[in-house]
């Protein structure tokens, strides 16, 4: 009863955030009653429950008192920026009446909601202090075949599918992909600059779907990219811009490859190239992925699809992938930024570059000297 | 425990349905009875046959003071009824039937399927909300993407065949409509949800509030 009544509170909670996050679209809120989203949402999140959380023993799917803290700050900070507090008390009392058609004041609705969700949220957490809620331990064993990994496989097969069915029946993403790995296999940057310049404010977005673009096509190189948002945007944004949305890319691809699993890998990848792999991973941990990011021209999809085939944490793979990109994202970025005719930028750019060069090679030689140590103490 | 569980949830479901009574005000008799420039909800529009003017009672929506919208009024009971800077309790047909009254011709120039940016005909009307008795422009008291606009340029477009087809309520909107009974010729046909509500002009949300249409 009590981790339904938790499950239930995230449900509308998320619930809440989706149908408020769709005024921002006039043409739905033109069309439907968007509070129905609310309890839409709030079944879709106990399905979630009742299928991943119960029966597959998936952590984030229980919904833990601090996943609930986390989710609840999340959605109230994210509304307040996106609408700021008055039109949020407006929109939120509007969602509410509209269900039940009614003529109730905004700011009583709005608040007398949120209230009670307050309540809620208070009752939930006096309860998880008095009866705390063990993590569970995930029976995700990655080697074996499992409900689960069945489902995920389907999931990411039919993503792939679609993406594959889409380039030949969309013809505007036809376009889009043809046009894209042209320009990127050219390194033309001055084309993709133009180009995600014409996208006007969508700019950033469409640099995003670039990036994450070219990561699942592992050939092609990312570094033109992050050129081309430090030209448009300055290399501040730009970077951030690049730096993000590279991260979005690295965990797509993680995660098909976890998605495919471990078991229908190895009938396509030979079992020993799979172990091989592994064994690279065990002896590096972390820094493997910190050190091949730092290094420029690298091309890190491959890391990132293999990564997901370990047993790895997506957490820990994500803090890697993060600090390892930084100094090349920041490092492109003034190069990129240095484009416009720039020559303190060029001359940073330069510097840094070198800079990042012979720290890359430092820190690969410190990484096999502790490797030759550790041998060395495996013998003894 | 679990006793005490279920209490809790009836206790919040308690909670709620108290909410909602108080939240919600009830139209009482006195409400009912309450005239806003002669006109009651059971009541809702007369018309000035000399003045070639018609009174509608409307009820302001405050959501569209932050949101946008392309619905100046629409009848509570059509699709549309939530979707309108005003509510009205007026259906499209007596707004037509009125209109025909005092003289006005309907335009009847624009289908579902016309072009977009198509301008409605028919007979130019004035539209004007009385706020503190005051008659003031329909144009003062609303923005188009943010900007006042001096005149939008309302017509008779008529539209009762389709607006009987799609029952969306609508009676009066900001674009060239083909539903609406009237519409502002503007901005052309499919112009798009851009108009909101000045807070500053317009009365509080949940006020009645009395829209004059003159016929010029």
């Amino acid at each position: 009863m009590r981790t339904r009544l938790r499950v239930l509170y995230n449900g509308i909670v998320i619930g809440i955030f989706c149908s408020l996050l769709a005024w921002k679209s006039p043409w739905l809120q033109m069309r439907i009653p968007l509070g129905w989203i609310i309890p839409v949402v709030a079944i879709v999140v106990y399905v979630c429950y009742m299928f991943y959380g119960k029966h597959l023993e998936q952590n984030w799917a229980i919904f833990r008192f601090s996943e609930t803290s986390i989710i609840s700050a999340v959605v109230v900070i994210l509304l307040i920026l996106i609408y700021g507090l008055n039109s949020l008390v407006t929109i939120f009392g509007a969602t509410i009446r509209e269900m039940f058609n009614a003529e109730w004041s905004l700011p009583i609705t709005a608040g007398l909601i949120f209230g009670i969700l307050v309540i809620w949220f208070i009752a939930l957490g006096i309860d998880s202090y008095l009866h705390p809620v063990a993590k569970i331990v995930s029976g995700d064993k990655i080697n074996k075949l499992t409900l689960q990994s069945k489902i995920s496989l389907v999931v990411t097969i039919t993503f792939l599918v679609l993406l594959v069915v889409g380039y030949y029946v969309i013809p505007g993403y036809h376009d889009f992909i043809n046009k894209m790995s042209v320009m990127l296999a050219k390194l033309d940057i001055k084309a993709i600059r133009d180009y995600i310049e014409s996208f006007g404010v969508w700019g950033p977005l469409i640099s995003t779907f670039l990036m994450i673009f070219q990561s699942i096509l592992a050939p092609l190189p990312a570094f033109i990219l992050t050129f081309a948002n430090a030209y448009l945007y300055g290399w501040y944004f730009g970077a951030a811009l690049s730096w993000f949305s590279a991260m979005l890319g690295a965990l797509l691809c993680f995660y098909i490859a976890r998605g495919v699993g471990r078991p229908f890998a190895e009938k396509i990848v030979t079992k020993n190239a799979l172990a091989k792999m592994d064994g690279f991973f065990d002896e590096y941990g972390n820094y493997t992925i910190i050190i091949l990011r730092l290094l420029p021209f690298v091309s890190f999809d491959e890391v990132s699809y293999g990564a997901g085939f370990t047993d790895m944490k997506v957490g820990s793979f994500l803090i890697a992938t993060g600090i390892g990109q930084l100094p090349a994202t920041i490092v492109y970025s003034f190069v990129g930024g240095s484009l416009g005719g720039n020559k303190m930028m060029m001359f940073i750019a330069l510097i840094s570059f070198i800079i990042l060069i012979v720290v890359s090679l430092v820190a690969r030689k410190v990484l096999q000297n502790r490797q030759a140590k550790q041998k060395i103490n495996v013998s003894k | 425990m679990k006793n005490k569980r279920i209490f809790f949830g009836i206790l919040m479901g308690f909670l709620l349905m108290v909410g909602m009574t108080f939240a919600a005000p009830t139209e009482s008799q006195a409400a009912a009875k309450s005239s806003t420039a002669g006109l009651t909800s059971s009541k809702p529009i007369k018309y000035n046959k000399k003045k070639k003017e018609i009174t509608i009672l409307t009820t302001v929506n405050g959501t569209y003071f932050t949101q946008p919208t392309r619905h100046v009024i629409v009848n509570v009971d059509g699709s549309n009824g939530n979707k309108s800077l005003l509510k009205t309790n007026a259906t499209p047909k007596e707004f037509y039937n009125d209109l025909k009254k005092v003289g006005a011709k309907a335009g009847n120039n624009l289908t579902k399927d016309s072009k977009a940016g198509k301008k409605v005909k028919g007979t130019k009307l004035s539209v004007y909300f009385v706020i503190n008795g005051k008659r003031v422009k329909a144009e003062k008291a609303v923005q188009v993407n943010k900007k006042n606009v001096k005149n939008l340029d309302f017509r008779f477009g008529g539209n009762m065949k389709t607006n009987n087809k799609m029952k969306t309520g609508c009676v009066l909107c900001f674009d060239s409509c083909p539903v609406g009974i009237a519409s502002g010729a503007k901005y052309g046909f499919q112009y798009g949800e851009h108009f909101t509500g000045k807070s500053s002009v317009m009365p509080k949300d949940g006020t009645k509030m009395a829209v004059v249409v003159k016929v010029k």
